[in-house]
């Protein structure tokens, strides 16, 4: 199971910033994090923060899924986001595991990765002000937020896939590559499913003011009865 | 025993509103009343308006009708539970006697709240808050005697003493300098979220309180005093809320909250010695746990998120407790009276700025301030200051009586 909860109890750790104060015990130093891909040549440091920055962007697709999956009124939608959710699990997984075999410190909450959050909360955040939003229009937001999300995701795998390029053949190196292994297939898919989704929900609303009216009208029926069942 | 508010149940939140005959609490006897229940109303009375003043906030970031519906379903509880809390205190007592009450909660919550900190650069932000709201109580107990000619040990009882801390005058900082830095929200001991936000809020209440009745006195000492102190509570306010981690979502915040007020009506229901105190925070964490779990139905729908991610198994230890921290506060008295601050740092060379700053706000100079003011006029029409030293002289030197008796340098 992956660690979702990152908290001192945990074990979480931070390396403070100007901003940032923590207690002797949770912070991170630099010295801690040069280990990261040691002997390869690595900044490790810089590693260390890129791969808890992009942990911590699965660990909010997590939530982001449970978030979309809990708005949703159209079933084939929440099928969706329940199969990306659980994928989104397995990717916080594949990247304590590559954290993990490159000696860095699962937990370990970096300054990119608090702005990742952050990035990530605002796309969230976005649904606080969908109040004069019709079912249509908050449905194609939501895979217009998976379309958001799951961009920095490919781009994150293409990042390790990049690094490990430049390496040695080694542990790292086999590390890395066994993450992209793993993350770079749900993530494309993810991509490559809220593109066409979200082209085929506009092009249809686009082309025909039936359509529109209708799937709207469907939308707000199931949106009801779900809310009733809730 | 570990009390987890998550797994309690609570008052539904139907069953929660209260009729005018329910809301017309017995004010407390201000002759009998334990001066640290009266704390624990204070507190709670700023605690429930913080969490009201939020909610607001909150409900102007967002047009989902479920959720600004159900903010408003749980903010008319809080401003029920607000005045419930707050009705407590009797209309007998005086303005300046509910001020000694709130520097009383100034000084002792912020004290226990110091001690038990887990983290240093926090503890050390409560300390230095601490000395200051320490003077405000000296320099109010003051002007208590000397515009309704009583002693504040009347209201406080010995359990806090009265004398100088940092002198007020020396207070005012530039505003650059009151701003600290921040926890972050993962690392953070959920301790320490609980104590920053209980402060916030406190202070926040004690920055209000003075900004609307300052001007309730035709003495113009006492106009001035509160003034002055008010200024220096915005300080604390603006030094408080920073220590918050401004990475936590509306949603989180809004746990958060809830989940501090279960925490603080848990802890005062067990130090609660007055009957009718007691059953207004027993009724009041009923309903918080009901409203901490809409809350977190709320995290939950929107932010993805659940409660077991953020919060702890059970409520932190220790609860909150109001009892005398007279050596704690005369320890730091004796050892961070000079301490300052140099933007997010606790200094004890003041940068040139803060000279600048108070040469801006004194002028002629810092006797004409009128906490300088009020203790100068005390010993003039009374022959000496008010103090309440029970454990002895002054710890330090500087501000013991008959010398320079407190004044600032």
């Amino acid at each position: 199971m992956p660690m979702t909860r990152i908290t001192k109890d945990t074990g979480a750790t931070i390396k403070p910033g100007p901003m940032v104060v923590a207690a002797p015990e949770q912070i991170m130093t630099d010295a801690v994090l040069d280990q990261v891909a040691a002997g390869t040549g690595l900044n490790g440091p810089f590693v260390a923060d890129l791969l808890a920055s992009a942990a911590t962007h699965e660990n909010d697709g997590i939530s982001l899924f449970r978030a979309l999956s809990s708005m949703t009124a159209n079933p084939v939608l929440l099928a969706r986001y329940q199969q990306f959710q659980a994928e989104s699990e397995a990717a916080v997984d594949a990247y304590e595991q590559l954290i993990a075999d490159l000696g860095g410190r699962i937990g370990y909450v970096s300054p990119p990765g608090r702005m990742t959050e952050a990035m990530d909360a605002k796309i969230l955040e976005a649904f606080l002000g969908s109040g004069s939003a019709d079912p249509m229009t908050l449905e194609l937001k939501g895979v217009e937020a998976v379309l958001l999300a799951a961009t920095l995701c490919v781009a994150n795998v293409s990042l390790l896939s990049a690094i490990a390029e430049g390496l040695d053949e080694g542990e790292a190196k086999t590390a890395l590559l066994v993450a992209v292994v793993k993350l770079e297939g749900p993530a494309r898919e993810h991509l490559e499913w809220a593109t066409s989704t979200q082209r085929t929900m506009v092009l249809t609303q686009a082309n025909s003011k039936l359509a529109q009216k209708v799937g709207a009208a469907m939308e707000g029926v199931v949106s009801k009865i779900k809310d009733a069942l809730r | 025993m570990a009390f987890n508010p998550l797994e309690e149940k609570g008052i539904p939140i139907d069953e929660q509103l209260r009729n005018w005959s329910e809301l017309a609490v017995t004010p407390y006897d201000k002759r009998e009343v334990d001066p640290y229940t009266r704390c624990r109303i204070i507190t709670m009375n700023g605690i429930e308006v913080e969490s009201i003043l939020f909610s607001h906030q909150f409900n102007r970031n967002t047009d989902v009708i479920e959720v600004k519906e159900k903010l408003a379903m749980s903010r008319r509880i809080e401003q029920q539970q607000q005045k419930a809390v707050n009705w407590c205190i009797p209309g007998d007592e005086t303005t300046l006697e509910v001020t000694l009450g709130y520097e009383q909660v100034a000084v002792d919550l912020t004290a226990w709240l110091a001690r038990s900190e887990p983290d240093p650069y926090l503890k050390q932000t409560y300390e230095f808050g601490l000395l200051e709201d320490f003077d405000h109580l000296y320099r109010y107990a003051n002007l208590y005697q000397l515009v309704e000619g009583k002693q504040a040990e009347a209201i406080i009882d010995q359990l806090t003493e009265v004398m100088p801390g940092r002198p007020t005058a020396e207070e005012h900082r530039h505003p650059v300098d009151s701003v600290r830095a921040h926890f972050d929200k993962h690392t953070v001991d959920p301790l320490s979220r609980l104590h920053a936000m209980t402060l916030v809020a406190a202070e926040q209440q004690t920055m209000n309180f003075y900004m609307n009745i300052g001007n309730r006195y035709m003495e113009p000492i006492a106009r001035a005093l509160y003034q002055e102190i008010g200024m220096i509570e915005e300080q604390h306010v603006t030094q408080y809320e920073s220590l918050l981690d401004p990475m936590e979502t509306w949603f989180e915040q809004l746990v958060h909250h809830e989940y501090n007020e279960c925490y603080l009506y848990h802890s005062f229901l067990q130090q609660e010695d007055d009957p009718k105190a007691r059953a207004l925070w027993e009724l009041h964490l009923g309903m918080e746990i009901e409203q901490l779990r809409i809350a977190c139905d709320l995290m939950r729908r929107y932010d993805g998120k659940d409660p077991e991610e953020i919060l702890p198994l059970s409520l932190p230890e220790p609860p909150v407790r109001f009892e005398p921290n007279k050596d704690f506060v005369r320890a730091v008295l004796a050892e961070q009276l000079e301490l300052s601050t140099d933007r997010l740092h606790f200094v004890f060379d003041k940068p040139d700025r803060y000279h600048d700053y108070q040469q801006a706000v004194h002028g002629d100079g810092r006797k004409m301030a009128p906490s300088e003011v009020v203790i100068e006029e005390h010993v003039a029409r009374l022959g000496s200051e008010y103090r309440i030293q029970t454990e002895g002289e002054h710890p330090n030197e500087r501000l013991r009586e008959g010398t320079h008796s407190g004044r600032a340098s």
